[in-house]
């Protein structure tokens, strides 16, 4: 989807955003509700089925898997920052727009 | 005290499963166990629990199911059972309401998942019922044509429930069409 005009959905803008650190699943849960200051609740569905289907578009990765902990941590990888990139810039013409015409700017 | 109901409900009914599940857990019974057409419930405070019912992914591999059950289970929902593909989850209710999907895109892929289900297999006992039905002709009519026509008459009915879920799903993605979700 890089590089085309889709929106993503605000779960994946939110996760992406999340995973410039390390995060295991529910770690992104807690994050994504903090940052978005407890508007956007993933649900455990939503998050695992946006998971698989970034990890299969190389937009996350999935860190290597240390001795002692269990759960997987995910990352974002390059090509994740530049689809969020593009999302941004899609947003900002969004929001500037929006502004000209409702303030007569 | 616990009590076991038996209870038919067809794949392309389990949002009504869903409810009739919640309207007991509303009435003070909360579902501890499940089977195949058999629920087992216990007694809660009327209104104590929400329970979802979800069609897993056909994961590859044992690891990820693991990983996702824990996901739910650090959300605050537990795994009261599964019956083949279907999971049955509770959470106590709290001031956000327990789902398992809260966006439109991954509840529409959530009624995806089962659709593929239905067309495939609705489809196989429709060829498995035709083929039948021309063969039995030859050599054994009066046995085989009652199968065929069976296996027919199923075939049309998950077909029909293929068409049920794609009429919620079409639903869904009417309603998103002025707000994303």
């Amino acid at each position: 989807m890089a590089g085309t005009n889709n929106a993503l959905t605000e779960a994946v803008y939110y996760i992406l955003l999340s995973l410039h650190q390390p995060l295991h699943g529910y770690g992104i849960m807690q994050k994504v509700e903090e940052m978005s200051g407890k508007r956007v609740k993933l649900a455990a569905g939503t998050l695992y089925g946006a998971i698989n289907a970034m990890l299969d578009k190389h937009w996350i990765e999935a860190l290597p898997e240390e001795l002692d902990s269990r759960k997987k941590e995910y990352v974002i990888t390059k090509q994740g920052k530049a689809v969020l990139t593009a999302e941004i810039a899609r947003l900002k013409e969004l929001y500037e727009n929006g502004i000209a015409v409702t303030e007569g700017r | 005290m616990s009590e076991t109901k038996r209870k038919w409900f067809w794949a392309w009914d389990f949002d009504k499963e869903e409810s009739w599940i919640n309207q007991m857990a509303a009435a003070g019974k909360v579902l501890s166990k499940v089977g195949f057409t058999t629920y087992t419930f216990e007694e809660c405070e009327p209104g104590e629990y929400t329970i979802r019912m979800e069609l897993l992914e056909n994961l590859k591999d044992s690891k990820s199911k693991e990983e996702y059950l824990e996901l739910t289970g650090n959300s605050g929902a537990e795994l009261i059972g599964k019956v083949n593909r279907w999971a049955y989850f509770r959470k106590k209710s709290s001031e956000d309401d327990f789902e398992l999907f809260s966006d439109v895109s991954s509840k529409v892929g959530h009624l995806n998942r089962l659709r593929v289900l239905l067309a495939l297999i609705g489809t196989m006992e429709l060829l498995i019922g035709v083929n039948n039905t021309i063969r039995s002709f030859d050599v054994l009519p009066m046995f085989g044509v009652p199968i065929a026509i069976l296996l027919i008459a199923l075939g049309v009915l998950i077909l029909f429930g293929f068409c049920r879920i794609s009429y919620l799903r079409s639903q869904l993605i009417k309603e998103n069409t002025l707000f994303e979700k």
